[in-house]
């Protein structure tokens, strides 16, 4: 008899001599079914929910190839017609009148109409979404006839646009309003859902959509890779079309032959928030001390690579409305540590002062907070370094409790006003400490009033420059685009947060 | 094993897992921040954070909690996602058969390659086979696992293009997909496992060579190889079956990481995403089914020791 361990080897050296002879016998990967290609795209989380009411931040783009939005938002940052057609801002900025499209229907055959808009609204005014905090200054939701939507706003009302370009516009068949829509679908938008297990989104383009004849895709899979290198490895392998990339693989992308996609406008901002109502940073002088020690470019290029992140002392980019041309060049947004230690000295603290700087774990967020530590400590300010992991960390800054905080935030959704109504506004998200600048109000009410961009600049610019000259408490460092790559093959590729993937098409392998 | 033995054994893994599930839990609440902090969103009110965590129940005693949660196991129910919604056992067993698939063939490799390279190894003491055995296998427990994966990706997968760079197929569609997928992680997650088996079985077939029995049967003039084996691999067998036991439950957790390098859609992800999102739930379930198969291993390693060895089957 043989002995039990050289039968065991036995069995399984067969069984891997029949695995191995399958495997080589195995065809490469499938190509896409169906007449037009398929886009796979590699992102970076699973979305927690594809129900447009409980969505986080970055993941309205998923959410929104499901359901449309009533308004389009533009690479450039302007807003183009999609369930409405058209709209109108009354001259006082208080009504809001929006066109829908017609013959619009909700891929369960419902119509789209003024009634649908307003029961959408209307539910999310009541509370229980994550954008209701956005509706509040709606003050009534008409739907004059099927086709007609009126809506009446308490303050002036250009930043609804943007609001209703996000997950607010994104409207849901009446009939399944009630229902958890976590795993499925119930909109107007391009695509319909398959299947969302796990990692994978798989989108089927939906014939019925309004805008069908742009469909240049059968369908949209979306594989998540947490892990930044597996993503590019699984693209430099063919197994992706697109993928989001981090700054430090720019230079991969270029080197294995990949198209690199940098957005027209960087949609969000690197900066430190500092708690007013903390520390010494109630004082003006200290916070325009702490401003002028910053070297903006040389945390953007260490941390962040060759244009990785645009140094700036706004938090908008560059081809933004809200972006000043004149704030970079001011005094108070240059890198002068002398002056900023005379600033101290005059506010009595030329010793300097401790406070604590709360970061993520990630990365980014520990170089930034060493370089920070390093700068300031120039001047004599001693920065505690604290990581923290991501949740403690948001929870932290959402409930107030923090020195000083250095994170990314997106600067213009869903409307520029955002950022001042969060951060210099008192009772905003993001002003534990009550920072209140006279005349911020006025200028934000002034800003929001025009329904173009040109003439809502002006008072947004002097805005900002107020609160630049006055030392904000939140000190942007850079404009960062949220980079994607992508093979040759694909053509007309928007990555924008608020992009449908209709125009996009994939030459057959 | 007799029956008496069996069922004591059996109790002391159900003992096992209820403790696993009540620290898991008690653990859990250790954790700051709360899956409302994440469902509710980055720039969410407190108000709405309140509101999100009263429909998640969060609000209850953590008594009540745990209690609801266990009574749910009992009858086979493990919960649901906090974000989505979905049944805990759906998310596992369609996580389950990828990390699986990885551990076993890891495991069959670190068999395979590691356990007849130690046995000859420890035959050959001091010949050059013996060194460059031990020198490997000393290299191959140095090395992690995730740096072997990508090393293997890049050269296999980018270089040569011979496998796919990254995912899982499942094996109802072709076995040739499947074992492309998982080759890569596989090897990477086995290596260790097979460097550490060789040297434990060099050390034993080495020990039981000493062994005055086996000088007995080769003064008796037993033939070497009936020697080898029938008496020097069972005996050399128990230690390394035990090795193997405790490489199961490593190989489980080496699996995470590499899932990770490899872009799999399995268990370790399953969890990863769960901690990120703090989806405790799905973090419970993970955590207990690994237990599971820990202590099912186990077992099955304690009945092989009486398989391999009437000794034991008599105490």
């Amino acid at each position: 008899m043989r002995s039990p361990l050289s039968r065991l080897l036995a069995v399984v050296a067969t069984v891997v001599l029949a695995v191995t002879a399958a495997a080589c016998s195995s065809s490469g990967p499938e190509s896409g079914s169906g007449e037009k290609a398929r886009l796979t795209i590699g992102a970076a989380a699973v979305p927690s929910s594809l129900d447009p009411r409980k969505s986080a931040p970055y993941e309205a783009q998923w959410i929104g190839m499901l359901y449309d939005t009533l308004v389009q938002r533009t690479p450039d940052g302007g807003f183009a017609p999609a369930l409405a057609e058209s709209w109108t801002l009354s001259p006082d900025a208080r009504t809001l009148e929006l066109t829908l499209r017609p013959g619009v229907t909700f891929q369960d055959g419902a119509p789209f109409d003024a009634a649908a808009v307003k029961a959408n609204l209307d539910a999310a005014r009541a509370g229980g979404t994550n954008f209701s905090g956005q509706l509040t200054n709606i003050a009534s939701v008409e739907a004059t006839d099927a086709r007609h939507v009126t809506i009446a706003l308490t303050d002036s009302g250009a930043p609804m646009l943007g609001v209703l370009a996000g997950e607010a516009g994104m409207i849901i068949s009446p009939a399944s309003l009630g229902e958890d829509l976590s795993r499925r679908s119930a909109g107007a938008g391009p695509y319909t859902l398959d299947r969302f297990e796990g990692q994978r989104l798989a989108l089927t383009a939906w014939p019925g959509y309004w805008n069908a004849g742009a469909l240049g895709v059968g369908g949209v899979d979306i594989d998540v890779f947490i892990d930044d290198s597996a993503r590019l490895r699984a693209l430099r392998s063919g197994q992706l079309d697109t993928a989001f990339i981090i700054p430090s693989q720019v230079r991969e992308v270029g080197d294995s032959g990949l198209e690199l996609l940098r957005p027209k406008t960087a949609e969000s901002f690197w900066g430190v928030l500092v708690n007013t109502g903390r520390k010494e940073f109630g004082n003006p002088l200290v916070r325009q001390a702490m401003m002028l020690a910053l070297d903006r470019p040389a945390i953007a290029r260490a941390v962040f690579g060759e244009g990785g992140c645009t140094p700036s002392a706004q938090p908008f980019d560059a081809n933004d409305w809200a972006h000043s041309p004149e704030l970079d060049s001011l005094p108070a947004a240059q890198y002068d540590p002398a002056r900023a230690r005379q600033l101290l000295a005059q506010a009595g603290l030329a010793g300097g002062f401790d406070f604590e700087l709360q970061v993520g774990t990630a990365q980014n967020y520990t170089q930034i907070g060493q370089i920070l530590q390093a700068q300031w400590g120039e001047i004599g300010i001693r920065v505690n370094l604290r990581p923290m992991e991501n949740v403690q960390f948001v929870t932290a800054r959402r409930q107030g409790d923090f020195d000083g905080t250095v994170s990314v935030y997106l600067n213009a959704r869903p409307d520029q006003s955002a950022f001042v109504k969060n951060f210099y506004l008192p009772g905003g998200i993001f002003n534990p400490g009550k920072y209140d600048l006279p005349g911020t109000a006025e200028l934000l009410s002034t800003s929001s009033s025009g329904a173009d961009p040109a003439s809502r600049a002006p008072a947004m610019h002097q805005l900002m420059v107020n609160a630049l000259n006055d030392g904000p408490p939140i000190m942007p460092i850079c404009t960062a685009p949220r980079l994607a790559a992508s093979q040759r093959g694909v053509r007309d590729l928007d990555m924008t947060l608020e992009t449908k993937f209709t125009d996009v098409a994939v030459d057959p392998k | 094993m007799r029956p008496t033995a069996l069922l004591t054994r059996l109790g002391g893994g159900l003992v096992v897992l209820w403790l696993v599930s009540l620290l898991t839990f008690a653990l859990l609440q250790l954790v700051p921040g709360d899956p409302a902090e994440l469902v509710a969103g980055d720039s969410a009110t407190p108000a709405r954070v309140a509101e999100i965590r009263t429909q998640l129940g969060l609000d209850r005693p953590l008594v009540t909690q745990y209690l609801s949660w266990l009574g749910g196991i009992l009858h086979g129910d493990l919960g649901r996602s906090v974000f989505t919604g979905d049944p805990v056992a759906d998310a596992i067993l369609r996580a389950a058969p990828a990390t699986l698939s990885i551990t076993f063939v890891a495991l069959l490799i670190a068999v395979v390659v590691g356990v007849p390279a130690g046995v000859v190894a420890g035959l050959r003491r001091g010949s050059w086979l013996d060194r460059a055995v031990s020198l490997l296998a000393t290299v191959g427990i140095a090395m992690p696992g995730f740096w072997v994966a990508m090393l293997l990706v890049l050269v296999l997968a980018l270089a040569l293009n011979l496998l796919p760079a990254t995912g899982y197929s499942p094996l109802g569609e072709g076995v040739g997909e499947w074992f492309s997928h998982i080759a890569i992680p596989a090897t990477a997650l086995g290596l260790a496992t097979a460097a550490e088996l060789a040297r434990h079985a060099r050390g034993c077939v080495a020990d039981v060579l000493e062994r005055p029995y086996i000088r007995t049967a080769l003064a008796r003039g037993a033939g070497s190889a009936w020697l080898v084996r029938h008496h020097v691999l069972r005996n050399a067998a128990i230690p390394v079956v035990t090795v193997l036991g405790l490489q199961a439950g490593r190989l489980l957790g080496g699996a995470i990481v590499i899932e990770m390098v490899c872009g799999v859609d399995g268990l370790g992800t399953l969890a990863i995403n769960a901690i990120l999102q703090r989806d405790f739930p799905i973090l419970q379930g993970y955590v207990l089914l690994s237990a599971a198969i820990v202590v099912v291993v186990n077992l099955l390693v304690d009945g092989t020791y009486s398989w391999l060895n009437p000794k034991v089957r008599a105490s």
